[in-house]
């Protein structure tokens, strides 16, 4: 949309544990329901959010409401439509997209609501939290009676996650449980990936011949391992070498091997 | 039973070689002239220059005057003086908060306007056409020419002056000869005046006035118009201007064209309630000391902003764009625009525009773009920084 629309920000934050970060106004709190809905709960709307919203954005009549939706039990989908509307920020099209992305949460599984908020949180880098989150969606799975092929994914992407926080031998089992459930090519491909990045290439072999990985899909490993390895060293290899020793450090000091 | 509190405003002329001084009883509307020569200039420049918390002489006059008044309280104090510029302002500021003075409380105004405060104040048949004040002091003499026009409201109040000095002199009044000379160069100046507008009311300020010197002049004035000694019209004025204030008359009646006001109002063109619209953010006859604005704005798809200038007596137009170069890409509506728009004098305009970024999520680039609009006679220019 063209033109600019009035906007107050103010000079106290409220702060937002889930993404680490500070919003000042109320358009910043729609941003952040909008474009990180996966990971709003409905306990987001809590009376420390309402007092921010009344005394500090000074909107009293919002601040009602979200309270009476929040003591009558009003559902996430109510209260993130109440605080997006109050403001000029998001056209109709948007909200209408908005309410479609509600209506979708709520029919997916809460299984499929933590696999989505997972994804989220790896997006966003944060991957302490996107680990505890697959956690839970394997818990959730188990009650759900999810099938194998859930159970292999989650455990894939776990390996994934494990991987970029530079948890090598966690990312390995993983991978190994994600095949246990059921074989599946990416967990296979990504698993040789890993021995690349661990310099583990005399190992190879045996994991090709073991997983009946074709020639193509070893080439693409290494492909992937090559464009990995180049862009560490040309874009910031001297940051990107202060941070691994900043990892092993981590890890040594808190007992990870 | 709660007695009510009788409230008064003050008016100070330093426009001369005293303070003069008037004070307005609120309630009743009763205007006083305090007796003169109490402050010197020479006291006043010191109590500018080095106030201090105990400074006698504007403290003492103050409390004099309450005590006269027998009012509970002094509200307001406005002063009008020449040459509003930012340095005076702050200094005058300054030194009365120093004695205790809310500077929301004090206003300083132009003596054309403190003019326009006290005519308007005056039966309506004295400005049903132009009034003229002559204001002579030693070396410099004024003309000062209010006109209204407009029969729509707001009625445009305007003063035009016009630099008399050298006209006549005080050596020259010493003498019989040099009075008919001053005489005859005063007629002729007013005659060439009064021929090109409809005046129905003078006003002359000074003492040189209550000397027995105009003859065929003063015919001349005397002429179908109401003339006036006005010694203390500055000082009264000042009273009406902070009565009108603490009463918060309409500002909607009058439109004040003269020094120390604003000449244009300043619109944004903003996106509200979906639909485009202009916001106010400075109105023109605004004191330009209190015109400057601040506000935040979220930019759409585009990367400027449309102000809308508008003089409201020609309503000559003109937009004024400010284009935000050097953002970084983000997204719509996720970056925020600190704007300032800035008076430096009744004329001069500046207009900064800053990136803020969008709280947490998109940090501040630190770009500011800064455009300077000034008024002249050949309208508004624009120049960058």
């Amino acid at each position: 949309m063209s033109g600019v629309f009035l906007s107050k920000q103010y000079a106290m934050p409220y702060y937002i544990a889930e993404i680490d970060k500070n919003i000042y106004s109320i358009e910043e709190l729609s941003y952040y329901l909008y474009h990180y809905l996966p990971i709003v709960e409905r306990d987001f709307f809590c009376d420390e959010l309402v007092d921010y919203i009344e005394q500090v954005l000074g909107m009293k009549m919002i601040g009602n409401r979200m309270r009476e939706y929040i003591h009558q039990r009003g559902t996430l989908a109510d209260l993130v439509l109440l605080t997006v509307k109050s403001t000029d920020y998001f056209d109709e099209i948007e909200i209408l997209a908005l309410q479609k992305r509600l209506d979708e949460r709520k029919k997916m599984s809460p299984a499929g609501l933590a696999l989505d908020k997972a994804e989220a949180f790896v997006k966003l880098g944060k991957y302490g939290q996107a680990v505890e989150t697959y956690k839970v969606c394997l818990t959730k799975g188990q009650e759900e009676k999810a099938g194998e092929d859930f159970f292999s994914q989650i455990h894939c992407r776990l390996g994934s996650v494990y991987g970029k926080m530079l948890r090598f031998e966690e990312a390995e089992d993983a991978y190994r449980q994600s095949m246990i459930i059921k074989a599946n090519k990416e967990a296979q491909m990504k698993m040789v990936l890993l021995l690349l990045i661990q310099g583990r290439e005399a190992e190879l072999p045996v994991y090709i011949k073991a997983f009946n990985l074709s020639e193509p899909q070893v080439r693409e490993c290494e492909r992937q391992y090559g464009r990995a390895r180049q862009t560490y060293l040309q874009t910031k290899p001297r940051e990107m070498k202060d941070l691994a020793e900043m990892k092993a450090n981590y890890r040594r000091e808190n007992g990870y091997h | 039973m709660e007695t009510k509190k009788r409230i008064m405003e003050v008016g100070f002329d330093v426009t001369g070689d005293w303070v003069n001084a008037s004070y307005i009883i609120l309630e009743e509307g009763i205007l006083e002239n305090f007796p003169g020569q109490q402050v010197s200039k020479e006291q006043w420049k010191r109590f500018l220059s080095a106030p201090k918390k105990e400074d006698g002489p504007i403290r003492d006059l103050l409390y004099q005057m309450q005590e006269q008044s027998g009012c509970d309280e002094i509200h307001g104090l406005l002063i009008t003086m020449e040459g509003l510029t930012e340095e005076h302002i702050i200094e005058v500021m300054a030194a009365a908060e120093t004695i205790g003075f809310d500077k929301h409380h004090l206003r300083i105004i132009s003596p054309g306007e403190s003019i326009l405060h006290y005519i308007i104040h005056q039966k309506k048949e004295i400005w049903s056409s132009a009034v003229i004040v002559f204001d002579f002091k030693g070396e410099q003499f004024m003309m000062r020419k209010m006109t209204t026009s407009g029969l729509r409201l707001p009625k445009q109040l305007k003063i035009t002056e016009k630099d008399l000095s050298g006209t006549f002199t005080e050596e020259q009044l010493a003498t019989e000869e040099g009075r008919m000379e001053a005489d005859q160069a005063f007629l002729t100046c007013i005659q060439e005046e009064f021929r090109r507008t409809a005046v129905s009311g003078v006003i002359l300020v000074g003492k040189v006035f209550e000397l027995q010197w105009m003859k065929q002049s003063l015919n001349f004035l005397c002429e179908r118009r109401r003339v006036f000694l006005g010694n203390n019209i500055y000082a009264e004025g000042s009273c009406y201007a902070a009565m009108r204030l603490y009463q918060k008359q309409d500002p909607g009646d009058f439109y004040f064209d003269c020094e120390g006001r604003t000449k244009i109002n300043i619109d944004l063109a903003i996106v509200h309630h979906k639909k485009q619209a202009l916001i106010c953010l400075s109105k023109a006859g605004t004191y330009w000391y209190k015109a400057s604005v601040q506000i935040q704005v979220l930019l759409g798809r585009d990367k400027e902003l449309k102000f809308v200038l508008t003089d409201p007596v020609s309503k000559e137009t003109k937009t004024l764009f400010i284009e935000l170069e050097g953002l970084p890409k983000r997204p719509e509506k996720t970056t925020r625009v600190d704007i300032r728009v800035m008076c430096y004098g009744d004329r001069s305009y500046e207009f900064i525009a800053t990136d803020l970024g969008f709280g947490d999520f998109f940090e501040s680039s630190g770009v500011c773009v800064k455009k300077k609009v000034m008024l002249t006679r050949r309208g508004m220019e624009e120049g960058e920084e």
